[in-house]
């Protein structure tokens, strides 16, 4: 029987979207043991995700006083001895890290497990990623206009588990027999219809402003003479009790009222649920409850939108939009780029059209950007636009990455991926404009070819001189290597529709660091050939857009 | 004849004892001044006295005050002080017990009678003893954690100020040393307070608290360069004060990620009601020490309401004005000096030449003092200091022309004066303010020298140095004068007025005395919870040395081997440790890596 480690330290959300990749585990090795490991903050909603055998939950915050007490590190440190000791001992075949800590990268190395996807640190404490989609996934964040993969997917495909198209798991049956009593003390009849409200988000600026949710929740109350739940942590009342205090149709405030398991069942008896980028929008995505979801500042539909096929995502259409994680805006415009009728508006069109939403006028929902998504064929979750505009730069450019990316799958290299979903979904480019703007790039990915083709040219000579013991050549050459590497990094800054090849080339590099000179020209010369490759690609499917 | 030989063979022991193991207290013994107690005998024989009429031992059994002491003792309690030796029936039994006893004997005169009537050999053998007034000096060099302080009852009708006072700075010091409360102090960019800002510091890091010092004169440089901005005086001002608020700001930040329990706000330091404001909202006790005549800095009243405790240098009419601008708790703390720097010096022949003279005065050329020092001229008199009129007849003294000098140069000019004169500032007289208050911390200072001073009246200082004993004053011109002429030819006279001067000011006016007073008043008020955190069952346990104890009781060979490398004295700082991985080379051990996770969870975040 395979023993597999899973440590995701991360948020309610993120566990709930590890659930298909447990799945995937499931069938890939039938009979397989599966351990997760998780925050206890966070875990509680493990007891409703299936596929998982044991809980191991990290606590060791116990320890630490933030209160301005002093924190025993002798006790921080047993904890973690302990801690890692005790998953030793179930001597695990394979390990799956999805946190991007070095907490879990230095644990995950301790553990001695010969198969480990995701990242963990080497014996010098440098962390280091091999599986390619890990990679990907790590460093997302420097390109995520490029980036159209689920966070989901990202997480399935760096456990080595192929997605299948079948959203996400949670226990409900459970939960539904402890929300129907709950609801029924607030008055709510059978079949009476319900919509769920999630004000909160984890982060303050990530919110669209409590009024909005009030206005929205009335005018759908209205409109379909439908019952109002308010939904919330405890943590979140004060804000559920604004939004309370701002409406006027009747409704009830569960903001504090119900455990984990009732709000599963409450959302999964909700007609709509709208909803801030929330771990409550995943428990939707999972119970097949129809999502309105607003992806404001940080929030990006295409990363950790609802893993799902009944939904409509909201964006902003502004220059900036996603925000950094790292800034703070001065103005924070896009909150009130999405108006409490466009969500109305979109809740309407959603449960109105149970079996796919249909195109909208290009005129209405102006500066926002409506997204719906799908599981296209094969298996991949991803994003349709609902307003037919002509496709910016970056639509074009994610495009082409994400059929470079899914070649492997089964995607071949024609140009019918990326015209198809153009066609299909944008209006026309003026054709001028269209072959100014792809010559432009077609220069910016030649000068990045030439770069990393001098790079593989001299690897290739590197490995000879070495084979002839040419010690002296090598080293002289090592110099141009990091002229190159230099300029490789420059075009990604100056270029960033680069970044996603810039970093992943950077990362292959970063791991190749302490190699033997063999094995590092050898690798060295994988990474300058897999650029030269990727930017042929691209170029052949912009040269095609021209055709 | 029997008792009288006993007595005689005590005398005898006694005085080897004194000679051999406190050889301090030798001297004592042959003073001349004291009144001589003649003892008494108990029902049972045994040497008892009297002390102004009082039996201050059992009339019937004194040796039973031995088990009655003892018993006060809390468990586990190693090291006492006692307040009072009496002929020592008392502490018999706590010696025994083999406890760690420091006598502290408030009366010359009874030391003297106990030396030559009474059995104290153990006492003199085993204990350390402090005689006189001065009681409190027994606390300078003493660790008072976990030590319990009694008094031997009788003591307290003679002499229960002095008790007093040594049991609350006993007490505050035992809580500081035990407690080790965080504080964050914050000081002025530039300006008089500057020196005292230091002081303080120095002090509360030798009570045992842990200090964080925003030492704001590190920004003095660029805040002066703002005047080269610009010759516009508005803008010059606007950009200051731009400035001085950045700085408030930062210590602001500051507070806010160190958590004090305490923050102590020095006069002058650059926080206005904004920065203060935001300092209140986390929710830690503020403590303002305005060592400013109110009168001339007048901000005092907008920042009053932020503080939690608001000491001052004056009292009376201020301390009414500051209840009714909103202070929440006011107390009197006067200035105060530093005998670490404040010291008698051993000057050399050239020392003596240069910086001495029979009348000196060190200080800024305030208006008052540039008139009424004319009248001084006649004498052999040195000016030192700066902002004098050069140009001027006063002028013409100044030694230094106006050169900034160290601190160092000021302890010997002190040092070297016959007399040094002392005229507190005033910018609205021509000589003595007739309303002066408040005492300059040169009084202080000169005193802590063992220098003699001549210093302006002021309806302050009677309460903290006795005029005529420890201090000399002046009211007047003519009233200086004669009293310069009569002590140039007296030296005895000055040497015995400053060495009483320098032993009231180490008893009762260093800067630890006095963060002792602040403290007592903050400990009482803030609460037992007070810094309480720091006591909790983990302190001391990221000292290296304990969680090698640890780790080996427990087995941990690696971890043991590896905390080894770090000095055993100190808390484990998570820096260093990871300093320390980041330079080894090859794989990272068990005891590393693990040290690493610990990192991030407590560094990282």
């Amino acid at each position: 029987m395979k023993k597999i480690l899973i440590l995701n330290f991360t948020r309610i959300g993120d566990l709930i979207q590890t659930s298909p990749l447990l799945a995937g585990l499931k069938e890939e090795f039938p009979g397989c043991h599966i351990t997760l490991a998780a925050n206890i903050s966070f875990a509680g909603i493990c007891k409703n995700l299936p596929h998982i055998d044991k809980m191991e939950v990290f606590d060791p915050k116990q320890f630490i006083h933030t209160d301005g007490g002093q924190t025993s590190i002798a006790d921080v440190y047993s904890y973690l001895d302990n801690f890692v000791a005790r998953l030793a001992a179930e001597k695990f075949d394979m390990l799956i890290n999805l946190s991007h800590s070095n907490l879990t990268a230095i644990m995950g190395r301790m553990l001695n497990i010969s198969d480990v996807r995701g990242i963990v640190s080497d014996g010098e404490g440098n962390r280091i990623i091999n599986d390619p989609w890990l990679m990907y996934f790590s460093s997302l964040l420097s390109f995520r206009r490029y980036n159209t993969f689920n966070l989901v997917d990202l997480y399935q495909l760096g456990g080595g588990v192929k997605p299948k198209g079948r959203g996400l798991f949670i226990d409900s049956a459970g939960p539904e027999r402890l929300a129907a009593p709950l609801l029924a003390e607030f008055g709510v009849a059978d079949g009476e219809r319900v919509i769920g409200i999630q004000a909160g988000a984890s982060m303050k600026e990530r919110r669209w402003p409590s009024r909005n949710f009030a206005k929205s929740a009335d005018i759908l109350a209205r409109r379909w003479n439908a019952k109002v739940v308010l939904l919330g942590a405890a943590a979140e009342k004060e804000l559920v009790d604004e939004v309370s205090a701002a409406m006027e149709a009747p409704h009830i405030n569960l903001a504090g009222k119900t455990t984990l398991e009732q709000l599963i069942g409450v959302v999964k008896r909700c007609a709509v649920l709208v909803t801030n980028d929330t771990a409550t929008m995943h428990i939707a995505a999972a119970t097949g409850t129809p999502i309105v979801a607003l992806f404001l500042v940080h929030a990006y539909g295409f990363e950790t939108g609802p893993y799902c096929d009944k939904a409509i995502l909201l964006e902003p259409e502004i220059q900036c939009f996603p925000c950094l994680h790292s800034s703070t805006c001065p103005h924070y415009a896009c909150l009130d780029y999405v108006t409490p009728e466009m969500v109305a508006d979109a809740a309407e069109l959603l449960v109105g059209h149970p079996d796919g939403v249909p195109a909208v006028g290009a005129e209405t929902f102006p500066r926002v950007r409506l997204l719906t998504p799908y599981f296209d064929q094969y298996g991949f979750l991803d994003l349709r636009p609902l307003k037919k505009t002509v496709p910016s730069d970056t639509d074009i450019l994610a495009r082409i990455y994400r059929q470079y990316y899914m070649r492997p799958f089964g995607v071949g290299s024609g140009k019918e991926y990326v015209a198809g979903y153009l066609d299909a979904h944008y209006s026309r480019t003026d054709a001028e404009e269209l072959r100014r703007w792809v010559e432009k790039k077609l220069d910016v990915f030649r000068k990045l070819s030439d770069v990393a083709g001098e790079g593989a040219e001299i690897v290739g000579q590197a490995g000879r001189d070495l084979k002839n013991g040419r010690m002296d050549k090598v080293k002289k050459m090592a110099q141009r290597f990091l002229e190159l590497d230099r300029a490789i990094e420059m075009a990604g800054l100056a270029h960033p529709e680069l970044m996603p090849a810039v970093r992943l080339f950077n990362m292959g590099k970063a791991n190749i660091g302490n190699a033997a000179p063999a094995a590092l020209l050898g690798q060295s010369r994988a990474l300058y050939a897999g650029m030269v490759g990727f930017a042929a690609f691209v170029m052949e499917r912009l040269e095609e857009l021209l055709k | 004849m029997h008792q009288r030989e006993q007595r005689m063979r005590y005398k005898e022991q006694n005085a080897a004892l004194i000679r051999e193991r406190h050889p301090h207290l030798a001297s004592i013994l042959h003073e001349a001044d004291s009144v001589t107690i003649e003892p008494l005998e108990a029902k049972n024989g045994l040497p008892v006295f009297k002390f102004e009429g009082v039996a201050m031992h059992g009339a019937y059994k004194p040796e039973e005050e031995g088990p009655r002491l003892l018993a006060q003792i809390d468990q586990g309690v190693k090291n006492i002080i006692v307040f009072g030796l009496g002929y020592g029936y008392h502490l018999r039994d706590v010696v025994d017990a083999g406890l760690n006893v420091t006598v502290v004997e408030p009366s010359i005169d009874i030391f003297k009678s106990a030396a030559e009537n009474a059995d104290i050999g153990f006492v003199l053998e085993h204990c350390q003893i402090f005689v006189g007034k001065r009681v409190r000096q027994v606390l300078d060099s003493y660790d008072c954690r976990g030590v319990q302080i009694l008094a031997h009852r009788p003591y307290l009708r003679f002499f229960q100020q002095e008790y007093d006072k040594l049991e609350v700075s006993f007490i505050t010091r035992k809580l500081v040393a035990e407690r080790k409360p965080r504080v964050m102090l914050a000081g002025p960019i530039y300006g008089g307070t500057e020196t005292t800002f230091r002081y303080v510091k120095e002090a509360l890091v030798t009570l045992g608290a842990e200090v964080t010092a925003f030492d704001a004169t590190a920004f003095k440089h660029s805040y002066f360069l703002m005047d080269d901005v610009t010759p516009n005086e508005i803008h010059r001002h606007q950009l200051k004060s731009l400035y001085t608020n950045m700085l408030g700001e930062a210590m602001v930040a500051m507070a806010d990620d160190r958590k004090p329990d305490l923050i102590l706000v020095m006069a002058q330091a650059p926080l206005d009601i904004g920065a203060l404001a935001r300092l209140r909202q986390l929710n830690i006790p503020i403590a303002f020490w305005f060592v400013e005549d109110f009168r001339t800095l007048k901000y005092w009243d907008r920042v009053a309401p932020y503080y939690d405790y608001f000491f001052t240098i004056q009292r009376g009419e201020f301390h009414e004005r500051l209840g009714k601008a909103g202070a929440r708790r006011v107390a009197y703390l006067p200035q105060a000096a530093a005998p670490r720097h404040h010291k008698p010096l051993a000057l050399s022949a050239e020392d003596k030449i240069f910086h001495g003279s029979d009348l000196s005065f060190m200080g800024a050329g305030y208006n008052n003092r540039r008139v009424f020092f004319n009248g001084l001229l006649v004498y052999d008199f040195k000016i030192w200091g700066t902002e004098w009129d050069l140009a001027s007849a006063v002028g013409q003294r100044v030694v230094n022309k106006n050169r900034r000098l160290d601190p160092e140069e000021y302890i010997k000019i002190f040092n070297a004066s016959k007399i040094n004169l002392n005229l507190h500032s005033s910018i609205m007289n021509s000589g003595i303010d007739p309303i002066g208050d408040f005492v300059n911390p040169r009084v202080f200072e000169l005193a802590a020298c063992g220098a003699f001073q001549l210093v302006d009246v002021r309806s302050e200082l009677p309460g903290l140095m006795q005029p005529g004993k420890e201090i000399e004053t002046y009211a007047s011109l003519e009233e200086l004068r004669e009293k310069i002429d009569h002590y140039l030819v007296h030296p005895d006279e000055r040497e015995a007025i400053a060495r009483a001067g320098r032993e009231r000011v180490l008893e009762d006016h260093t800067f630890e005395r006095r963060m002792e007073e602040m403290l007592a008043v903050i400990f009482s008020r803030e609460g037992e919870g007070f810094a309480i955190r720091h006591k909790e069952e983990g302190h001391g346990r990221n000292i290296v040395k304990n969680m090698v104890a640890e780790a080996e009781a427990k087995g941990n060979a690696e971890l043991a081997a590896f905390l080894r490398n770090f000095d055993p004295e100190e808390e484990l700082s998570l820096k260093a440790v990871s300093d320390h991985i980041n330079k080894g080379k090859g794989n990272l051990g068990r005891a590393e890596s693990i040290f690493l996770m610990v990192n991030e969870l407590l560094v990282q975040k």
